[in-house]
């Protein structure tokens, strides 16, 4: 029987089994590309807000709260509200109808993950915004000055100045990026269910679901395999940071 | 001249921006004050009799702004009908309140011994707290359960409450507080003789004021949102947080929900406006390595 | 790099403990341990069940008699705990009533599936589980549920001859049996006779099961020859699909092969032929889960030519012209001139039978992880046996117990639907009282004659899954709607079943 403790050791075949196996595949796929959509998108966002807002003086402290609402929002008090603006005849569908368009179905298709990139950049926004607002205010503005003197553009400035200046922040943002990206499993599960469309099936679903087939041996061997990958990439970056901050 | 015209342009940008982020939680709010029948009229698709009579073969939603007749009526069933909320609510104060005291507590040390002292595989260690905080939930629920089960509390709040103070986040976030006290503060009071108790309380804590409200606020909006350990540890319904029901209220009960999500935004809410201002001081400060 | 070879080192280290494999699923083939006849039973059980509306008081009310007969033995009976809501219901003349409802949402039912999936990880979970809301197929797979045929075979106080064999024998797979049920329940199918010629009805009444194209080929005659003012059936098409679908279940979802098979055109076609029976006004009209366009007047007083009953009406079929009959269970429309046909079969000569889902009749399993199984084994026996009848709530569906059964024949004959027999002869009524006069034998025996035929021509079981069925029917109101075709829907169908079957 499989139980979590004292099961019979059988070497490398449940890994075998599980790389094979194309629930896995198809959310391990999944969730590279959602990670890898989200992850940018969000970055250069926040980022283009950041730049935005931080010469806004008084209104500043607006604009960030503004931004900073969707993140203590829970994604209970959401759910009800996302599904009457992206089911069939929600509110999106109806502007769309408005202007003489087809209504997309959002919440079953390829779309789906359109749909959930604007729901996660809705709700990640603020975090990194922050963030990158702090690195901003960091950079010293006698370098700035020096660049106008020297008669450097805008364009000059930004690749030269400020993106150098902004990498050690932009690590730390990345590793932020990755675990809110992660969970938002959460707001899937409840607006799609268990089991939803097959491009925004993700890993989290399959060990979810694993979960309650009471299949241990895949749910673990799919755990530590991600283990194995978070120990990777944090390796990774940390190391790319260290090389940055040398500079 | 230019930079006036830049200047507006970038508010009228982000004003825009703005509404649409406000969007959701603005609906939500104001129809919080509509009476059910309104709301059930309003957000249905389905077609009626008379929509059939008139030919129309589909029907859209549009989000209503302002209720044609302003009404508690959501609010007094949510509050006083069903005493049940209340106790949900309670149910979730329960479960907050203690992680995150507790996470404070043990972030705050733990970071401390981190930061303060030297000591063999510290770096090691760290970076395994960084990989356990990178985990996604499912990852970790399983072996939360193994160890919730040898301790005996699978059924009740303590298997939610205990991996919430311990959990890694809190230490890293502290940790990068802490590093932007300058060495020497602490040394020249250990040089002074103080034990590391005095050291701690009255040197590095003053400075912490923004991380320690940064992680409250972060613990307080994970838990008050906890959906997937509750309801694996959390049988009975008098022991289940508000984020639980509101998870199933989603499925069909649109009479009560947008009021159920005011009340239930509303502490988090509260949590942010009071503590915004040292929230961002403590978000940056987790970016200074 | 140092830090690099420690965290691989851990790594490795994980991943040698969590290398541990599935073992074999079967049970070691022990022989049980009885009771043995004069020890008293003694122990704990914990019973679980998902539904608290039927199955929980049943289960309270056998659980309370169980441990009346053996006071060393405590038996505690868990459901699903969801907060209770107060709703008010409106009643018809304005005065307003508050009711107590158990909400059951599929989030609900995740829910329950989660907590149960839960403590049998943790190696424990209740004794006896109720095969209402759980994926039993998967817990047998997993080896989480106890085979009970050495229980059976080895059992002195168990007779498979006081209960259906058949039905034992279409439960048994390879691996084991490991659902007990203690009721059926299935669908039949009746026609108005006022609406086809003899020669049509003696087609209808020749006995064995009907496929859907039968049915369709009977009925369309007399469907024109009425004016078509009638609905050939009495169902929308969204219930028509749920029929047709179980029939065919075997053909689209294979669950040992772990393959679905939606996308070979039998599907499409089905959902044709429905679309085209509704299209002829063979249907009844009805928007998917929406206000009925008519109202619900025009339904009680319609006819239909044919009606699929659920089996508990089926006594109704027989005793029409008793003036005494207890009415408060009524079919569909106009049902005086209903006659029994027969099964639906598909068109591979199998009628299935299914259990588990709401009405498709209720059976328990043993957990592996129980210390109890002995005990447990004993309760289940009780549960399934003649005593049945005397619990709250009645009989759901067809006792699988033949004792039991003639028991409820016998009270549905002589009209005393909820007074056991015992307590009629305990409370010293005239023997008379409980004879029944030959009017009412004949009834009784030809009701048992049919349900006996019914049961015995069963030919598969077919598997039940929560979450599948839960995917198809919510999807396929998008069908009906006509907001998708039928070809992407099944292509929808397939991937996200193949992905359900093989995760």
């Amino acid at each position: 029987m499989t139980r979590p403790v004292g099961g019979e050791f059988a070497g490398l075949s449940n890994y075998i089994d599980l790389l094979q196996s194309p629930a896995y595949q198809l959310g391990l796929r999944n969730t590279v590309v959602f990670m890898g959509l989200s992850v940018p998108l969000n970055m250069l966002l926040s980022l283009g807000a950041a730049m935005l807002i931080k010469d806004m003086g008084k209104f500043k402290p607006i604009f960030v709260l503004i931004f900073l609402i969707p993140l203590v929002i829970p994604s209970g008090a959401m759910v009800f509200f996302w599904r009457m603006m992206f089911s069939r005849n929600g509110f999106i569908n109806n502007i769309f109808d408005m202007v003489g368009l087809d209504g997309i179905n959002w919440l079953n298709s390829e779309y789906a993950m359109l749909t959930l990139l604007i729901i996660f950049v809705w709700k990640n926004l603020g975090f990194n915004l922050v963030l990158f607002l702090s690195g901003l205010s960091n950079i010293p503005k006698e370098y700035y000055e020096a660049a106008k003197v020297d008669g450097a553009n805008a364009l000059y400035t930004l690749r030269k100045i400020t993106f150098p200046c902004l990498l050690p922040i932009t690590v730390i943002v990345l590793l932020m990026s990755v675990i809110n990206s992660f969970k938002v499993f959460r707001e899937v599960y409840l607006l799609m269910g268990s089991h939803p469309h097959e491009s925004v099936y993700m890993l989290q679903h399959f060990m979810n679901n694993n979960f309650h087939s009471l299949n241990y041996p895949r749910l673990t061997s799919a755990a530590t395999l991600l283990s194995i990958a978070m120990v990777v990439i944090t390796w990774g970056l940390l190391w790319l940071e260290r090389k940055a901050s040398h500079e | 001249m230019s930079r006036r015209i830049a200047f507006n342009f970038k508010l009228v940008l982000l004003a825009v921006t703005g509404i649409v982020f406000l969007f959701p939680l603005v609906v939500t709010f104001t129809n919080s004050f509509m009476s059910e029948q309104e709301i059930t009229l309003f957000y249905r698709t389905d077609l009626s009799y008379f929509d059939v009579l008139e030919g129309i073969e589909q029907r859209f939603i549009s989000f209503r702004l302002i209720p044609r007749d302003f009404s508690f009526a959501q609010y007094r069933m949510v509050l006083i009908d069903r005493p049940m909320f209340l106790m949900l609510l309670v149910n979730s104060v329960r479960i907050t309140a203690p992680v995150t005291i507790g996470s404070l507590i043990i972030s705050l040390l733990t970071a401390y011994g981190f930061t303060c002292w030297k000591w063999k595989h510290k770096e090691i260690l760290f970076f395994i707290y960084i990989v356990v905080m990178l985990m996604p939930l499912q990852a970790v629920l399983v072996p939360n359960f193994i160890v919730a089960d040898w301790l005996g509390i699978t059924d009740n709040q303590w298997a939610v409450i205990l991996p919430g103070i311990f959990a890694p986040f809190g230490t890293f976030l502290l940790r990068q507080s802490m590093k932007g006290i300058p060495a020497e503060c602490y040394e020249a009071a250990r040089i002074d003789g103080a034990g590391e108790l005095r050291v701690f309380l009255y040197v590095v804590m003053p400075q912490m004021k923004s991380g320690i409200a940064a992680l409250t606020m972060l613990v307080f909006i994970e838990y008050w949102n906890v959906v997937e350990q509750a309801v694996v540890f959390l049988r009975d319904f008098d022991l289940q947080p508000l984020s639980v029901f509101l998870s199933r209220i989603a499925d069909g009960r649109a009479g009560l929900i947008f009021a159920a999500s005011t009340v239930y935004m509303l502490f988090p809410f509260v949590w942010l406006f009071l503590g915004q201002e040292h929230l961002e001081k403590g978000i940056e400060l987790s970016g200074i390595k | 790099m140092k830090k690099f070879f420690v965290t691989v080192g851990i790594a490795a280290m994980a991943f040698a403990f969590t290398a541990c494999g599935g073992g074999n699923a079967t049970n070691s083939a022990t022989v049980p341990i009885f009771a043995a006849d004069d020890e008293p039973l003694s122990g704990n059980l914990t019973v679980s069940t998902f539904d608290t509306v039927m199955l929980r008081p049943f289960l309270e009310s056998a659980a309370e008699l169980f441990t009346e007969m053996h006071p060393d033995v405590t038996i505690t009976v868990d459901s699903f705990s969801a907060p209770p809501e107060i709703q008010t219901i409106e009643n018809e003349d304005g005065t307003t009533m508050q009711v107590m409802r158990t909400s059951e949402g599929p989030q609900e039912r995740r829910d329950y599936v989660n907590q149960i999936s839960t403590d049998l990880m943790g190696g424990r979970g209740p004794d006896i589980l109720a095969m209402d809301m759980l994926p039993f197929y998967r817990y047998a797979r997993m080896g989480q549920l106890v085979d009970l045929r050495p229980f059976m075979e080895h059992d002195p106080n168990f007779d498979i001859n006081d209960y259906r064999a058949n039905i034992f024998d279409l439960l048994t797979t390879d691996t084991g049996l490991f659902k007990f049920p203690i009721n059926i329940d299935f669908q039949y199918i009746t026609f108005d006779s006022t609406l086809f010629t003899p020669a049509q009805q003696n087609a209808l009444m020749a006995g064995g099961a009907f496929t859907i194209q039968e049915l369709l080929e009977l009925g369309s005659p007399a469907f024109h020859a009425a004016n078509e003012e009638h609905n050939m059936f009495s169902m929308a098409d969204f219930v028509m699909f749920r029929h047709l679908f179980h029939l065919y279940q075997n053909h689209f979802i294979n669950f040992e092969t772990r393959t679905a098979n939606f996308t070979d055109g039998v599907f499409v076609d089905m959902l044709n032929m429905i679309q085209n029976m509704d299209d002829q006004g063979y249907l009844q009209d009805g928007t998917f889960g929406n206000v009925r366009i008519g109202g619900m007047e025009v339904v009680e007083m319609d006819r239909f030519l044919y009606k699929f009953n659920p089996s508990f009406l089926l006594f109704q079929e027989f005793n029409r012209d008793d003036p005494d009959r207890l009415g408060f269970f009524m079919g569909q429309g106009v049902t005086d001139d209903d006659m029994v046909a027969g099964l639906l079969g598909n068109s591979l000569g199998d009628v299935p039978f299914a259990l588990g889902e709401r009405g498709g009749g209720t059976a328990f399993g043993i957990n592996s992880n129980s210390q109890n199984q002995a005990l447990a084994w004993e309760f289940i026996k009780f549960l399934s046996s003649d005593a049945l009848i005397d619990l709250a709530g009645g009989v759901m569906g067809i006792p699988l117990h033949i004792g039991a059964f003639e028991e409820s024949a016998w009270r549905n004959a002589s009209n005393h639907m909820f007074t056991p027999r015992r307590l009629i002869e305990d409370s010293g009524a005239p023997i008379e009282y409980l004879e029944l006069n030959a009017t009412q034998l004949a009834r009784k025996q030809a009701y048992i004659e049919t349900v006996d035929g019914f049961i015995n021509s069963f030919t598969t079981f077919r598997i039940t899954d929560a979450l599948i069925e839960e995917m198809i029917f919510s999807e396929i109101g998008e069908f009906f709607n006509g907001e998708i075709s039928a070809e992407d829907l099944a292509r929808n169908l397939q991937s996200r079943i193949t992905l359900v079957l093989n995760e």
